[in-house]
């Protein structure tokens, strides 16, 4: 038994001196395959934690979507799994390969993504997503849905902000005090002057455009424009756009 | 003939004229290839230009041209970015080539998996510097010579005149009567020997290795490489580091093949690297890795002719050989720059992230270990040594509090390191700036528990000598751009000599083409004036005009 006892001994200790002399790389790498040799870079960022409640009322989109991200070095990253966070206003992607599965693109590596939509119709539509240095309040590079690009482009700014509210219980039973809500803001926007915000009302953009007030009421009269959605305001840009009043 | 012959027949038709609209859409012949001389010295450079059309180019842009022998000896080789349609750059001549025919060839990195790898190679005739005489030499038989080029274009070459006394000015004339894309001008002595054999040859050639991807590079390069234990044998699935320190660091990652094979892509790499590649496994392996050359190879060795000179060749060489000699007594400066090395950073910050802090030592008091310095200037990193055994731990910026139970990505010098001993002997002279990020940090599918990233003032790496399986390898990237001496001379020193055997060569628009000028050498003999390059309608045409040095 004793005999036994040492030998026994002997082989954990053996064993446990393996173990700690072997090279220890301190970081993960067991889902490590061949798909992740991407000669042309890698996408980089840092762990995201997508709690319930993140999960729930944080992000614009509610699945994961796929999309081709542009770094500002132009290496195009194709069919990436995606959710845009409009509650800080921030990129996140998963990766099963990824021990921590979410995690948060740097913004800075990012110039713009887009978003394939499959509509019912069985037909694709591109949402195209754009980052630029937004010189207003809170000054910092923001991601903006590009709804139209020409002489000027019409961008539009998802903001999901926490609003205190009166307590209430949520479809879980949870009782909560806080209220997640989208703020959609519309901006026109051009290299040279910047960012101006739109409204979706026709006064808006004869404020923002004085010197054409006549023309912007014409055409919006003679097309029926009435401005409550994205499609009417791109509608709207464009034809303001083609009428040469944006340049 | 009964209709089963007749489909047969057909079917027969049908394939063969697939199979010659395949030929005729060779890749390979896209690229046209030029160089500033037909012969050598050993020791010389030889210049080349290749012209790339642009719609290969939208692409891929980088271009390998290679010089090797009669048989699979790969001599020299260079990577070059292409611009504007045209990539220029040089091969070095060793020094202790041997007298003989040799080829230049110019491919992309696309083309080294096709099927048909017909390629044109540039004849180049090397004559040692160390003979005394050369009397014969083993030259290609004609018969893979390719003669493809007009050479009957109706192209004015005048020269203002015919004999001309060495070092005297000359000035030529052209006159084109066809719209011309591009004009590659040479005016350089002729050999006698080489006014033969010059030109274009074509070969069958094969990828010097087939683990190596067809990857179209475009602004960058592939190293390739293999991951072997100690008996050689390739390692599958072995994570291979790739880092090069600089401001920022540069560092991917590639999971080894199943023949060992790893290959990373350099973007905008320029000069010489050094680069550092480690293999990370579980275990204790002991990996090695061996760098894989990207070149081409003749599918068979070709058959030569020994050719005994004639005493105008053989004296022409004997001359080259003297004047060489008396050149490399008096010739003392070398534009090109061996240690220079370019690499702009892709983005603005390290592959790391934004640093949650960075820490200078040497705005602080000197402290004399990394223990001290630990203790000293960085908040949440912890270094504990127990009993010779040092783990380093970083708090977790997003849990409050608490710390990671990794440990960090360790960096020296951008080089990831497990051995935490390295840093036991850091004092706060030694380092440059620590960065610390406190977050877990994701690099395509590897995670990191924080990053610890200390940048030392000395770059030299020494200590990378006694680590296992850390490699350091110099390797040449990209070349930069440079253009020949002969270029840039406008009169020579009359008190030395001028060996000089190529006196222009440049791409000119044929629009703006009517008049160049050039010094001659003191070399006597007859100097040739060629233009070359494609038509509008992408054909290629040659004419020249040879005048009399005396």
């Amino acid at each position: 038994m004793k005999v036994k006892k040492t030998y026994l001994f002997f082989i954990i200790a053996i064993l446990f001196s393996v173990y700690s002399n072997g090279q220890n790389t301190d970081f993960y790498w067991v889902k490590l395959n061949k798909n992740a040799n991407r000669l042309q870079g890698k996408l980089r960022g840092e762990y995201y934690f997508n709690s319930l409640v993140s999960n729930s009322y944080f992000f614009l989109h509610k699945d994961w979507q796929d999309a081709s991200i542009t770094l500002i070095d132009g290496d195009v990253f194709e069919n990436i799994k995606i959710r845009y966070l409009a509650y800080g206003d921030e990129l996140i992607s998963y990766n099963e390969n990824i021990r921590s599965y979410f995690y948060m693109i740097d913004k800075n590596i990012v110039k713009e993504f887009s978003i394939k939509e499959v509509l019912n119709s069985g037909e694709i539509k591109e949402h195209k997503f754009v980052k630029l240095y937004f010189d207003g309040i809170l000054k910092g590079d923001r991601y903006f849905k590009e709804l139209y690009s020409g002489t000027n482009s019409l961008l539009l700014y998802y903001n999901i902000r926490a609003t205190k509210v009166r307590q209430f219980k949520d479809k879980s039973g949870i009782i909560r005090d806080t209220e997640y809500r989208m703020h959609i803001t519309y901006y026109l926007h051009s290299d040279d002057k910047g960012f101006s915000k739109l409204n979706k009302t026709k006064r808006s953009f004869r404020r923002t455009l004085p010197e054409y007030k006549k023309e912007i009421r014409k055409i919006f009269r003679q097309n029926k424009i009435s401005l409550y959605d994205e499609k009417s305001m791109t509608q709207a840009f464009k034809l303001l756009d083609e009428a040469g009043l944006l340049q | 003939m009964n209709s089963k012959s007749f489909i047969y027949i057909l079917i027969f038709l049908v394939f063969g004229h697939f199979n010659a609209s395949s030929q005729t859409l060779n890749y390979t012949s896209d690229l046209v290839l030029f160089t500033d001389r037909d012969f050598c010295m050993s020791g010389d450079t030889v210049w080349f230009k290749v012209c790339l059309p642009d719609s290969i180019q939208q692409k891929e842009n980088v271009i390998r041209v290679q010089l090797d022998g009669k048989g699979n000896n790969l001599i020299s080789n260079v990577i070059k970015k292409a611009e504007n349609s045209w990539a220029e750059g040089f091969i070095s001549v060793p020094d202790s080539l041997s007298t003989g025919q040799y080829f230049v060839t110019a491919f992309i990195n696309s083309q080294r998996n096709l099927s048909d790898l017909t390629f044109k190679s540039k004849s180049l005739l090397v004559y040692n510097r160390f003979e005394e005489r050369v009397s014969e030499m083993d030259l290609l038989a004609r018969d893979s010579f390719v003669e493809n080029i007009d050479r009957n274009f109706d192209i004015k070459i005048e020269s203002n005149k015919e004999k001309y006394a060495s070092r005297e000015k000359v000035t030529v004339n052209f006159g084109f009567e066809e719209e011309i894309n591009n004009v590659l001008v040479r005016a350089s002595i002729v050999d006698p020997l080489t006014k033969e054999f010059s030109g274009d040859y074509k070969f069958k050639l094969k990828p010097s290795n087939n683990l190596i991807p067809d990857f179209a590079e475009k602004d960058g390069f592939l190293i390739s490489g293999r991951v072997v234990d100690a008996e050689r044998i390739p390692q599958k699935g072995v994570l291979v580091l790739m880092s090069i320190t600089g401001e920022p660091p540069y560092f991917d990652y590639y999971l080894s093949g199943k023949d060992g094979d790893f290959h990373f892509f350099l973007k905008n790499a320029f000069g010489k690297a050094n680069i550092v590649i480690q293999a990370i496994s579980g275990n204790q392996n002991e990996y090695f890795i061996e760098q894989e050359a990207n070149y081409l190879e003749k599918q068979c060795e070709l058959s030569a002719q020994t050719k005994i000179l004639t005493l105008i060749q053989s004296e022409f060489i004997s001359t080259l050989i003297k004047g060489n000699f008396i050149d490399r007594l008096f010739r003392s400066s070398n534009l090109i720059q061996t240690e220079y090395f370019e690499m702009p950073p892709r983005f603005g910050v390290p592959f790391y992230g934004p640093p949650t802090e960075r820490v200078l030592p040497d705005e602080f008091i000197d402290l004399p270990n990394f223990n001290e310095i630990s203790k000293e200037l960085l908040f949440g990193v912890q270094y504990r040594n127990r009993k010779g055994n040092i783990t380093i731990r970083m708090i977790n910026d997003s849990q409050s509090g608490g710390f990671f139970i990794n440990e960090p990505l360790r960096l020296l010098n951008g080089i990831p390191i497990f051995n935490n001993s390295l840093f036991s002997t850091l004092n706060s002279k030694d380092i440059n700036y620590i960065d610390i990020v406190q977050k877990e940090r994701i690099f395509g599918v590897l995670s990191f528990k924080g990053i610890l990233a200390v940048s030392l003032h000395d770059k030299s790496n020494i200590w990378l000598n006694q680590q296992a399986n850390i490699f350091q390898f110099k390797i040449n990237c990209l070349q930069p751009g440079t253009e020949p001496e002969y270029l840039s001379v406008k009169e020579i020193n009359k008190s030395t000599l001028d060996s000089r055997q190529v006196y222009y060569w440049e791409v000119i628009k044929s629009d703006s083409l009517k008049e160049i000028e050039f010094f001659l050498s003191d070399l006597k003999g007859e100097v040739e004036i060629s233009v070359e390059g494609m038509t509008a309608k992408n054909k290629m045409f040659r004419a020249s005009k040879t005048i009399e040095v005396k």
